[in-house]
């Protein structure tokens, strides 16, 4: 909001310059910048007050402890208005509201000092009448409106809300359905939005001759309401519905008056009608001197908190255990004793307090399983050369049903656009669409993953996904690669798995997402966490993949109840260890997992470790047939192994394969 | 060959220095004329060993041994040196085969720098969830319906019969399910994503935040104060000095916003908008109506709290020019946080 700097000073004593008064604004809490010859505001919320030009000033004379200028008002009685009626349905609505006619005015073009006023701040000038209503809403930030009265029906004006089938054209031109909003009416129709807008249909005009002005207070909420419905955001909004001074009303009629007299001294002052159904009462609070420390943590001096308190007009009086304070009409956010405090530190300024450290006994800190696991995770991913990606919790609708296993997803009301419509019930159709346009870029191999919340109807699972994406065309590319991308996923997983003393299972059975034949569904215990390998032809299709691609997916919510492995050693045997290998000719359709399951079901004797060196299809074998080959390593603890005893066990072993899955030895 | 003469250090010795200086050129003949399988050296030594005094046999014996293990190796290893140059051999300039470098994402790198310094504090961890309803978000929060903050400009709401359901604007929400569950004095810390409708290259539909909350009998403004002191030096250095400006916050009173001093200039500079000083978040003390709505006394406890981007901070730290690269997981933005 723009204020200018020379209609400010004027209600200044010894006004500062305008460098000056930026800084002392910025101390007191009002974020303000330079701006030419004046001086941009960013109030917050709560700062109705400094929503004008006076204001703006008051705060300067009470940082500075400096009087005001008080502007020049109309002095001479004003009659009470005969033949009228005002009346508010619900006193809540609106408790007061004055109307003042005046007859005889002109709605002529603005003398210039009023004119350089508007434009200084960016105002446009209409005519005189409306530009007045204008400069009070700027001077003292309480807006106003001004009605033609000819053109309002049967001398009454009722404030309630509007009726079935009621419209109203407001000034602005826009058409708008009335019903259920506040409005002020006519004895026929709604003639203004309440506190929002005033309609086409009363407009001062050039044949204007008798004017309705009006003065009122009106629910901050019903104004929000209005105007947020109706998407009109106007001064008067903007000020009616953070609250005015309901102890500056009389004061404005007056300074109406005087402006509009000082410039067309033939109007006639037919009266005032006050309609006041809740009148404005300030409201007594204790400032406890006990709490004022408790919470600062120093002890302002006695005398600097009733100069403050005067300074602010808040009429204190000394009592037993602090303050009784009357805060002031503009003051409308200061309604207990805390806003008090709030008040006095704004202007003491925040340098006065001290800088410590609290002491608190032990510590707060119980480390989360879940949160130290996903820590834990990412940890080990990255040290294994994977990048930890981040992207949006939303995600367009098309994308994130591919990973659905059916229902319908979360879905955002008001969106920014659609490709955040929904909530994801999987982190990979975000994921994905960053790796799609990393590969369009060019950037085709990636080793991203990604932790965070998915939404899965009113629960939120911590969901971890991985994504390799390969580029075969690479020329330098080592040669563990040329492995079916399956199985490095599936690296990545194992790994995991036993950093944290996982026992998965996989299962060929997958859904819809993953390509048959070509990834697992991942197992904990009975529990489906996951799945992991190819993404279905639909999905390559959809995102368009021209590269060779594996996922994985899985939820982390077991890590909320899991024991992460505690190392245990295990005596070290100083023995030598005997080494064996053997391949197993069998027919390709067996699965090595199975047979490497089968060997070591049969708990061979010494054998500590068996590994897997070699899987061969091809010459010299037959067609159809695949070479296992296992390396066995045998060990005794206390002793070292003679040849015969591992060849017994080796025998065992071997007739046993050769049983099971009719494997030939190959030599 | 006689054996009584020769001395395992000093051949050892006269070995290494003939094999540093000689050329590749004439490599093979000094390794023929060690290791040669009729007249080398070691095969003399090996011959003469038999004719040995018997009770010098196992030292001699074990002596000639490991001379000739280590000629053995010594040639072996100088051997890559000669042929490297030969079209056989290896080119040393070429890249090494690695394994990949992983990286964290920039936002967790300044993630965690806070959580680490809270948690070393003894400040705890929470998580909520990233879909609050009205009461979590805004209302426990002492903004009550008809604020202007709860427009829908600002928030995001979720599809559902009771029209209750949000995307939380804040993480204070997860902070007022720990004061239900938690009795004070405690010291805690939020973090996570929020979401506000907003999207440019300063402000994103998404961001993160760490919140802080500390209760207790006794805890002042002075204690906030000095609290976000010390933590602006942790995550800005040591020289870094803080300035607190009143603000206002539905949740706080007193509130201010917090300025840390510009850790790129003295004088001023574009970064900080020549002011010296960065805006880099918000606090004040807990205010008595978000007490009650947990059920504290507040006049027997106070606490203060305060909000921080994560984004912001990382923006300022890295240099990173646009919000939306943080979400983009561009392959050639992560890799720039392989290093540090
Ligand atoms: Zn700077």
């Amino acid at each position: 909001m723009y204020f200018q700097y020379e209609w400010v000073a004027q209600y200044l004593e010894n006004a500062p310059t305008l460098d000056r008064m930026m800084d002392i604004l910025n101390a007191t809490g009002l974020e303000t910048e330079r701006k030419g010859d004046g001086l941009e505001i960013e109030h917050t919320i709560n700062r109705p007050d400094a929503m004008s030009h006076y204001g703006v000033a008051r705060e300067i004379a009470v940082k500075n402890g400096s009087p005001l200028r008080e502007p020049k008002l109309f002095g001479g009685d004003i009659a009470a208005l005969e033949g009228w009626t005002i009346s508010s349905d619900d006193p809540a609505m609106c408790p007061q509201y004055m109307g003042l006619l005046v007859e005889n005015v002109k709605a002529e073009p603005s003398p210039q000092w009023l004119v350089d006023r508007l434009t200084a701040i960016e105002q446009t000038s209409h005519n005189f009448l409306v530009d007045l209503t204008n400069f009070l809403l700027w001077e003292f930030g309480h807006p106003s409106h001004a009605f033609d009265a000819d053109k309002l029906a049967g001398n009454q004006l009722r404030v309630r809300f509007a009726e079935k089938g009621e419209t109203l054209t407001t000034l602005d031109g826009n058409d708008h359905k009335a019903e259920g909003y506040l409005c002020i009416a006519d004895a026929e129709r709604p003639v203004a939005f309440a506190g929002v807008m005033g309609g086409a249909n009363s407009e001062v005009d050039e044949n204007t001759t008798r004017l309705l002005l009006e003065l009122a207070a009106f629910d901050p909420v019903q104004v929000r309401y209005t105007g947020r419905d109706k998407q009109i955001h106007s001064d008067a909004r903007h000020r009616f519905e953070r609250g005015i001074d309901r102890e500056n009303m009389d004061r404005i009629i007056r300074r109406f008056l005087h402006l509009l007299l000082e410039q067309q001294p033939d109007a006639r002052v037919i009266g005032l009608l006050d309609m006041n159904v809740a009148p404005f009462e300030r409201k007594s609070l204790v400032l406890r001197r006990q709490r004022l420390d408790q919470l600062l943590g120093i002890s302002l001096p006695d005398e600097q908190v009733m100069e403050l308190l005067q300074r602010m007009a808040f009429r204190p009086e000394k009592i037993d255990q602090g303050w009784r304070v009357l805060p002031p009409g503009y003051k409308v956010d200061v309604t207990r004793e805390v806003d008090v405090i709030e008040e006095l530190i704004r202007f003491a300024g925040f340098d006065l307090l001290t800088s410590e450290l609290p002491a608190m006994g032990g510590s707060s800190y119980r480390p989360q399983p879940l949160l130290v696991g996903e820590r834990l995770c990412r940890g080990v991913l990255v040290g294994m050369g994977l990048q930890q990606a981040v992207s949006f919790s939303f995600a367009p609708e098309d994308a994130e049903a591919l990973f659905a296993a059916g229902g319908e997803p979360m879905r955002v009301r008001n969106p920014m656009n659609i490709k955040q419509a929904v909530m994801r019930r999987n982190i990979l159709p975000t994921l994905l669409a960053c790796v799609a346009t990393n590969a369009k870029r060019g950037l085709r191999r990636q080793q991203l993953f990604e932790i965070g919340h998915v939404f899965d109807g009113g629960r939120e699972p911590h969901h971890l996904a991985m994504v390799l994406g390969f580029d075969r065309d690479r020329a330098s590319w080592f040669e563990g690669d040329q492995q079916h991308p399956f199985y490095h996923i599936k690296g990545f997983v194992e790994a995991l798995a036993e950093r944290l003393g996982l026992a998965l299972t996989f299962r060929s059975d997958v859904p819809a997402w993953l390509q048959q034949g070509e990834a697992v569904s991942i197992y904990l215990g009975e529990r489906l966490i996951g799945g992991m390998g190819c993404v279905s032809s639909k999905i390559v299709k959809f995102y368009e993949f021209d590269q060779p691609l594996v996922v994985a997916e899985l939820s982390l919510d077991f890590l909320a109840d899991h024991d992460l492995p505690l190392p245990n050693v295990t005596e070290l045997s100083d023995q030598p260890a005997m080494r064996q290998d053997m391949a197993f000719v069998v027919d390709r359709h067996h699965e090595v997992g199975a047979i490497q399951q089968h060997i070591l079901g049969l708990n061979p004797e010494f054998l500590e470790l068996l590994e897997l060196f070699d899987v061969y299809e091809g010459k010299p074998l037959e067609k159809g047939k695949k070479s296992v080959g296992f390396r066995f390593h045998f060990r005794a603890k206390e002793r070292t192994l003679v040849s015969e005893e591992v060849a017994k066990v080796m025998e065992t072993v071997v007739e046993s394969v050769r049983k099971t899955f009719g494997a030939v030895i190959r030599i | 060959m006689d054996l009584s003469t020769w001395n395992y250090e000093a051949s050892l010795a006269d070995f290494n220095q003939r094999l540093a200086e000689v050329s590749d050129a004439d490599l093979e003949a000094l390794r023929l004329e060690y290791l040669g399988k009729k007249n080398g050296l070691c095969t003399q030594l090996v011959t003469a060993l038999r004719n040995a005094p018997r009770e010098l046999k196992p030292k001699l014996g074990k002596d000639i041994n490991l001379f000739k293990k280590h000629i053995e190796q010594s040639f072996k290893a100088r051997k890559p040196a000669k042929s490297a140059q030969k079209a056989h051999g290896i080119d040393l300039t070429l890249p090494g085969v690695r394994p990949d470098l992983g990286s964290v994402h920039p936002l967790s790198m300044t993630l965690d720098a806070m959580l680490d310094y809270f948690s070393r504090l003894g400040y705890d961890v929470a998580d909520g969830p990233e879909i609050e309803n009205n009461f979590y978000n805004f209302e426990a929060l002492n903004t009550p319906a008809s604020h202007p903050a709860r427009d829908d400009a600002d928030t995001f709401y979720i599809e559902d019969p009771s029209g209750d359901l949000l995307l939380r604007t804040q993480t204070s929400g997860t902070q007022i399910r720990y004061m239900e569950t938690h009795q004070p004095p405690f010291r805690m810390v939020a973090p996570g994503k929020v979401f506000r409708r907003d999207d440019d290259p300063t402000h994103s539909p998404m961001f993160h935040q760490l919140e802080g909350l500390v209760v207790g009998e006794g805890i002042h403004f002075g204690h906030l104060k000095g609290s976000l002191e010390d933590f602006a030096r942790h995550m800005f250095g040591e020289k870094a000095n803080i300035r607190l400006r009143p603000s206002y916050f539905p949740f706080t009173e007193p509130s201010a916003e917090v300025d840390v001093s510009c850790v790129f200039c003295e004088e001023g500079c574009r970064i900080c908008g020549y002011t010296t000083w960065i805006e880099i978040l918000g606090c004040g003390m807990v205010d008595p109506n978000v007490f009650k709505a947990v059920g504290y006394d507040p006049e027997k406890v106070t606490g203060f709290a305060w909000g921080i981007g994560i984004e912001r901070v990382a923006m300022l730290k890295y240099a990173i020019p646009d919000i939306r690269y943080l979400y983009q997981n561009d392959r050639r933005f992560l890799d720039q946080f392989k290093v540090g």
